[in-house]
């Protein structure tokens, strides 16, 4: 196993531990049995120690297992990939807040302008095209044909 | 006869113009999914859903299957033309199917792969049409001991051959069982792990986790892969040659049988069938040196296998309400999304929608047959579209689609979370498809489990007093020793799936 992947399932193995504790604290105040048969609590109660177990075991599992002494590929990528996959991750949480206050047709144009050239886009008359369709024309696809109500924003659009 | 005469009836109702147009535009955004890298069936199903949701239930069932097997098909022709899979179970149709695209038989490829993926799909839907009322039958007499036994086999199936660490996916599977559990309890009806938001109250939804986990997921590693790709293939002779057609028809019919069996097995994936097929027809050729190089039965027994797989697989889904992998269980969560419980109840409550679906995939598939030789070409095209225009293109669909769902911007920030943990759950090779059951599966499981207890006056022995619960009840016990006694047991599976 990479020095790298052993760290990961560690996080994770960490991470899910804590989730794990955190609902099987939760399950405490939900009753586990009550006079009907088992209660609110009563499977996630369970479920949650057993999933603590299995966390436990990985840790024990991934912390014996042999680390590579060679080095291999990353996991995670670096350089230009990286920053594809976080302006992928940045713009559409961008575009997530602007649907709310703006509204689909202008927060999915300003989606596009936006991530269109930061995937290499260079062309800027298809990038304001594609802007337009996203935008109005999917709203309109959407909201006419297929009755899928989309979110108008502050300015009625 | 009563599934020929419950299928004629079928095709009634699957006949009509409007069946007939969501049939042919499923098939159509399925191929595309298919044909597009970096959009697995899953994904492309789960993004979708939003444009089935003003259908009457019967043609938004109809065409999210369609879209499914659409994929399926559509995987084949980057696997002939580009040597790329455009979803995991096309990956074996790579090794001979563009060794004969290189050697200019690129449509005898697509032309036997078409072909073969209609018999077997048909085949595997004709013994759905017989399988299903049966099984249906007997699943009506289950209490709730037997369908918690029943959904604990399929879990636990799909967790001994997720992958190589068994506990990783038990742990995936509590932690989809855990996010099912958020919410309103459906029995007792208290608030369970919603720290006082509102959005919570109705729980996560099973889409947007969907669409992040396989759709956004997908979509971030593919960044890390896509090249655009340069196709010339020769598309002017799409038949085999007269000495190929003996050995292809008894490749299509192995393909069929083992695409079938492996349908009914859940957790098996849509991989191994295919791999299956072609060891099989490698075993069995007077000339194994052939495979690799093209070998046309290499092309037709693994596509034939992939669909007689991709209809058999909906048989644990119509007959016993239990999907098999992740996409049949996104097709599940639309069922429920248009108030529809598939199982056994299903066949009583609505019968004319599951005949018309079944009846559907005879449909589908002939107009996959019809659709695909001619415009292979035109397919193939689509390969040329810039990388950015469908990452954006796909990433608003998903933003459509999981904000949709309830009319509320705190799905798509669900979607966008589990789109990142989706990643990197997938980076460091943890199984996602046991989450993703566990999660459709979880409030049905637990409120079996709690009638059950309830029943028994809280004692477990009740399913040692079950005989159907406990025979259900011994396979994943069998399945777990088999996977710690003998870890090797299943890597053969395991690594088709993985590879």
């Amino acid at each position: 196993m990479q020095s790298g992947m052993r760290r990961g399932w560690q996080l994770t193995g960490l991470i899910m531990f804590a989730i794990c504790l955190a609902t099987l604290w939760e399950s405490r105040n939900l009753a586990l049995f009550d006079r009907l048969g088992p209660g609110s609590g009563f499977f996630p109660f369970y479920l949650s120690a057993i999933g603590a177990v299995l966390c436990a075991l990985i840790l024990f599992q991934v912390t014996r297992t042999p680390v590579d002494t060679e080095p291999g590929e990353t996991i995670f990528p670096r350089g230009p990939v990286a920053w594809r996959a976080l302006a992928i991750l940045g713009s559409s949480a961008l575009a997530t807040i602007m649907m709310d206050w703006l509204g689909f047709r202008l927060g999915m144009m300003i989606f596009s302008l936006i991530l269109l050239p930061c995937l290499g886009e260079r062309r800027w008359w298809a990038i304001v095209l594609f802007a337009v369709v996203a935008g109005f024309g999917l709203f309109y696809i959407f909201n006419n044909w297929l009755d899928v109500l989309l979110p108008v924003g502050v300015f009625g659009i | 006869m009563d599934g020929l005469e419950h299928l004629i009836g079928g095709f009634i109702g699957a006949l009509t113009f409007s069946n007939l147009l969501y049939c042919f535009i499923g098939c159509v955004l399925g191929t595309l999914i298919g044909v597009l890298p970096g959009l697995g069936p899953a994904a492309g199903t789960a993004i979708l859903i939003p444009i089935t949701f003003n259908l009457d239930a019967t043609g938004a069932i109809i065409m999210l299957c369609a879209i499914y097997y659409g994929a399926m098909y559509g995987g084949t022709i980057t696997s002939v033309l580009i040597n790329v899979p455009g979803e995991a179970a096309s990956v074996v149709t790579c090794i001979d199917g563009h060794q004969m695209a290189r050697q200019g038989r690129a449509g005898a490829a697509l032309a036997i792969a078409a072909v073969g993926s209609f018999i077997g799909g048909c085949i595997a839907t004709i013994a759905l049409a017989f399988v299903a009322i049966p099984l249906a039958k007997l699943a009506l007499g289950f209490g709730p001991a037997e369908f918690f036994a029943l959904m604990t086999v399929g879990l636990c199936l799909v967790i001994g051959l997720a992958g190589k660490n068994l506990a990783a996916a038990l742990l995936m599977t509590v932690f989809g069982l855990l996010l099912a559990m958020i919410g309103i309890d459906p029995v007792r009806g208290a608030p369970r792990f919603t720290a006082g938001i509102p959005d919570l109250f109705d729980g996560i939804g099973f889409v947007p986790v969907a669409m992040g986990l396989f759709g956004i997921a997908e979509l971030l590693i593919a960044v890390e892969q896509y090249k655009s790709q340069v196709i010339r293939a020769d598309m002017t002779n799409l038949w085999p040659k007269r000495d190929e057609i003996g050995p292809c028809v008894k490749a299509i019919l192995r393909g069929t049988g083992i695409g079938f069996v492996m349908g009914l097995i859940p957790g098996v994936g849509a991989v191994i069938p295919t791999f299956m097929s072609y060891v099989t027809e490698k075993r069995l050729s007077k000339h194994p040196e052939r495979f690799g190089n093209g070998a046309i039965e290499g092309v037709a027994g693994p596509e034939t296998a992939n669909n007689a797989y991709a209809n058999a697989s909906m048989i644990p889904l119509f007959a016993l309400g239990v999907p098999s992998s992740p996409t049949i269980a996104v097709l599940m969560g639309a069922f429920i999304i248009n108030g529809l419980t598939p199982g056994p109840f299903l066949f009583q409550e609505r019968p004319e929608l599951v005949w018309a679906v079944i009846a559907s995939f005879f449909i589908g598939n002939a107009m996959l047959l019809a659709l695909n030789l001619p415009l292979v070409g035109l397919w193939a095209k689509m390969l040329r579209m810039p990388f950015s225009y469908l990452c954006v293109g796909v990433l608003i669909f998903c933003i459509i689609g999981a904000y949709s769902l309830k009319q509320t911007v705190f799905d798509v920030w669900v979607m966008l979370g589990f789109g990142v943990l989706g990643y990197v759950l997938r980076k460091l090779e943890f199984p996602l498809a046991p989450a993703i059951l566990a999660m459709i599966l979880g409030p049905m499981m637990e409120k079996s489990l709690r009638t059950t207890l309830e029943i028994s006056g809280g004692s477990f022995s009740i399913f040692l007093e079950r005989p159907v619960a406990l025979c259900l009840l011994a396979v994943p016990v069998i399945v777990f020793a088999v996977v710690a006694l003998r870890p090797k047991a299943l890597d053969p599976l395991r690594e088709a799936d993985a590879d």
